[in-house]
């Protein structure tokens, strides 16, 4: 079935020069790494250093490119819920929000508790694919304490692939151990790829300290690098969308490279989290249409001339509030993001305000509007059975298809919404006149409700709190 | 148009050769340096803040029209007596311990100096002990610190503690800024003040200083 296009906006020979302009800029300028090891890494495969600034060659992205796999196996905590990254379009929690937000008690600085309750969300979710990262930056806890209290609850919580955090060595040590109880399996991270980290480049061509480290553990422990620039147009990147693309696509190869040169096989997913600047600000703007243009073309590079697993952002908004901006502007980029060929979204389960905030009842309409963009994903069907001329002559000029055998085999799987209101005016107005807010307000305090105490075997949490009660005495 | 009025407009148009040329020529004529900056250059910027505030006039803009600005500051500055130049126009700013966002804060930088400030910027990732030694070096009245972290917000007290702790507290007003950053979260860590854009933290360090 499948769509029979996908959205483009470079042409094949394009390809080629993003390419060789981004081997230019590799070659000629060179990227800053932050880290000694990373650096160590690049002089020992015999790149040209000089101070921070490594100067990558054709070479070594052939080399790094031959050994990234094209699409790989993520494991689940319950086998039932393990994906394949690099085919279909699966979602992702977000990651950094600040606030939460509903109708009751409006916008708040984010708690566990909140983090916890998104966590329960996602796990419940039949349209989110991976669970843990920072759907909301927990507030009241300790910033020592925090990524081990957020993974607790991630695992806790739930039992599809996790993501983890971007930190420092340590920190990303404990998290990956802590993976590792979870899955009952000592050494089992080495030969399966369990767990992902988010990492964005220190644009233009840096990439920060704790980055590195961060990249540099999850490629030793062969996990996944989930590997996003994060570029405003005309800020942080050139004005010409093109141009955004091609620094874009060099601090991701940058980054591809010294991963490879880690750890060869790693699997990297190449993730596009660019927009446009919002000038009259030169800050981020979530809501612009040429957002996902720029990543529109970074996604034709990812999976038309590297073959690697891609990523994007979409489904993100400018407004403050669940209101019709929020629903246009999320419905705009991630529609664009899925028909762009992106195989995962972040930012897409909820956010507001340029990815400030998350909201609980926009999370659980967002659900519906990844539903919708599935759907439209899928095409339609083609087979000589759908093309039912045998219907059509039988039923003929008169007579109703509601009610024909084919139909009745058929109609459920019709596209039909969950928190949307298609019904009649009449019923609308009886029900209270009620907003699609209210509606999903009501639907998430539910599946709170409902979500079960813990996803934990007693001795399972007893380990992982005791090793969280360790590291904090460290 | 006046020599002033037409060194005003250039500033305001972004041109920065034509400010170059033309405050150079008004300083070979013997022109007053302070009456250069005060009745031409300044007010230059004068015309661009209130158009950027109404969304007339755009980011990219509004720095063409400071760095024209401080190509003619540049010329002029020199020319200044020790008396003239206020020291209390001074400002530290740097993004907190931990954090390397500075987008936010240069854009905070560029418009500062052109309000006339002398900006020192410590960059990055900057010690409360960083801040402390550069208030003393350069005798501060103005500290700005940006973080867009949760993490590195935190990092905002202890800078301003570190600050009182130094005995300079009374000496410096702080400025924070920064996306996560919010007015009740400046007053919970006894800033002088919280600025949500780079053209209100001119304007308020600026009523500080009067
Ligand atoms: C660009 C960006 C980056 C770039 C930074 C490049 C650079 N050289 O600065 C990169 C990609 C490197 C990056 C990295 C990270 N980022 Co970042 N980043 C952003 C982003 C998209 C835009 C920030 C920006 O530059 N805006 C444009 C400027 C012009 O605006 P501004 O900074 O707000 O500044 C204005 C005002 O705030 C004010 N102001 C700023 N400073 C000051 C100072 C004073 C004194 C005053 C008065 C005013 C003032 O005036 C400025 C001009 O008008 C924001 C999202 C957002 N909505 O803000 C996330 C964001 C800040 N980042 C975030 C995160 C999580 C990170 C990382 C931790 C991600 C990771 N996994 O590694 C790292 C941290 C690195 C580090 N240690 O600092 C989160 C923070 C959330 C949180 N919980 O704290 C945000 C909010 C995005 C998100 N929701 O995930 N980031």
């Amino acid at each position: 079935m499948a769509l029979k296009s996908r959205l483009e906006v470079l042409t094949k020979d394009d390809l080629v020069r993003v390419h060789e302009a981004t081997l230019k800029i590799l070659r000629e300028t060179g990227v800053v790494f932050h880290n000694d090891e990373a650096i160590e890494v690049f002089k020992k495969h015999g790149a040209r250093v000089e101070n921070k600034t490594v100067f990558i060659t054709r070479e070594l992205v052939d080399q790094a490119l031959a050994t990234a796999p094209r699409t790989f196996r993520m494991r689940a905590r319950n086998d039932k819920y393990s994906v394949t990254v690099g085919e279909g379009f699966l979602i992702q929690p977000n990651v950094g929000p600040v606030y939460i937000q509903d109708i009751q008690k409006g916008r708040r600085e984010a708690t566990l508790e909140d983090y916890a309750n998104i966590q329960k969300l996602c796990q419940a979710s039949d349209v989110v694919d991976l669970v843990g990262t920072i759907p909301v930056d927990p507030s009241d806890v300790k910033s020592s304490d925090k990524y081990l209290l957020m993974m607790y609850e991630a695992l806790k919580n739930t039992e599809k692939p996790v993501i983890g955090f971007c930190a420092n060595t340590q920190q990303v040590r404990q998290q990956l151990d802590m993976v590792e109880m979870a899955l009952g399996k000592p050494g089992f991270l080495l030969e399966n790829h369990c767990t992902a980290v988010l990492v964005n480049s220190l644009s233009p061509l840096a990439y920060a300290p704790d980055t590195l480290e961060t990249m540099i553990e999850y490629a030793k422990r062969n996990q996944v690098i989930l590997l996003a620039p994060c570029i405003m147009a005309g800020v942080s990147g050139p004005i010409s969308l093109l141009g955004t693309a091609v620094l874009q696509n060099t601090e991701t190869i940058a980054g591809l490279v010294l991963v490879q040169l880690v750890n060869p096989g790693t699997p990297l997913v190449y993730a596009t989290a660019s927009t446009s600047g919002y000038m009259k600000e030169a800050t981020f703007a979530a809501g612009s249409p040429e957002a996902m243009l720029i990543n529109t073309a970074s996604l034709q590079m990812g999976l038309d001339y590297y073959h690697l697993p891609v990523r994007t952002m979409s489904g993100i908004t400018h407004s403050k509030t669940v209101d019709c901006q929020a629903g246009y502007e999320t419905m705009q980029s991630l529609l664009m993001g899925m028909m762009s060929g992106a195989q995962m979204s972040v930012q897409s389960l909820g956010v507001l305000d340029a990815i400030m905030t998350t909201s609980y009842e926009k999370f659980v309409i967002d659900e519906e509007l990844i539903r919708r963009v599935r759907r439209i994903s899928q095409g339609i069907d083609t087979s000589d059975e759908a093309i039912a001329v045998d219907v059509i002559q039988e039923i003929g000029h008169t007579g109703t298809y509601l009610s024909h055998i084919s139909t009745f085999e058929k109609f459920r799987s019709l596209w039909t919404p969950t928190v949307s209101d298609w019904g009649n005016y009449s019923d609308w107005k009886n029900a209270g006149s009620e907003d699609v807010v209210i509606k999903a307000n009501r639907k998430y305090q539910q599946i709170l409700q409902n979500a079960p105490e813990t996803l934990l075997d007693s001795e399972t949490d007893k380990a992982l709190l005791e090793f969280i009660e360790k590291a904090r005495a460290h | 148009m006046s020599d002033f009025d037409q060194l005003a407009d250039y500033v305001f148009k972004g041109n920065a050769a034509a400010v170059k040329e033309l405050t150079q020529k008004l300083v070979n004529a013997g022109g007053d340096p302070l009456e250069i900056i005060s009745k031409g250059l300044l007010i230059g910027m004068d015309i661009v803040t209130p158009k950027f505030k109404a969304g007339e006039m755009y980011v990219p803009e509004v720095m063409m029209a400071a760095r024209a600005l401080s190509e003619g500051m540049n010329i002029v500055k020199p020319l200044l007596t020790g008396e003239d130049i206020a020291v209390s126009k001074t400002i530290i700013i740097g993004t907190v311990a931990g954090d390397l966002h500075d987008i936010g804060k240069n854009l905070v930088v560029m418009i500062m100096e052109s309000g006339g400030f002398n900006v020192v910027d410590l960059g990055v990732d900057v010690s409360p002990e960083k801040f402390v030694a550069a208030i003393k070096e350069h005798n501060a009245k103005i500290v700005g610190l940006s973080a867009l972290l949760t993490t590195t917000m935190l990092n905002m007290k202890v800078t301003i503690d570190h600050i009182a702790k130094e005995g300079l507290r009374d000496q410096v007003k702080i400025l924070v800024g920064g996306a996560p950053v919010s007015q009740s979260f400046a007053d919970e860590v006894g800033a002088d003040g919280y600025c949500a854009d780079a053209m209100a933290a001119k304007e308020m360090a600026t009523a500080f200083l009067n």
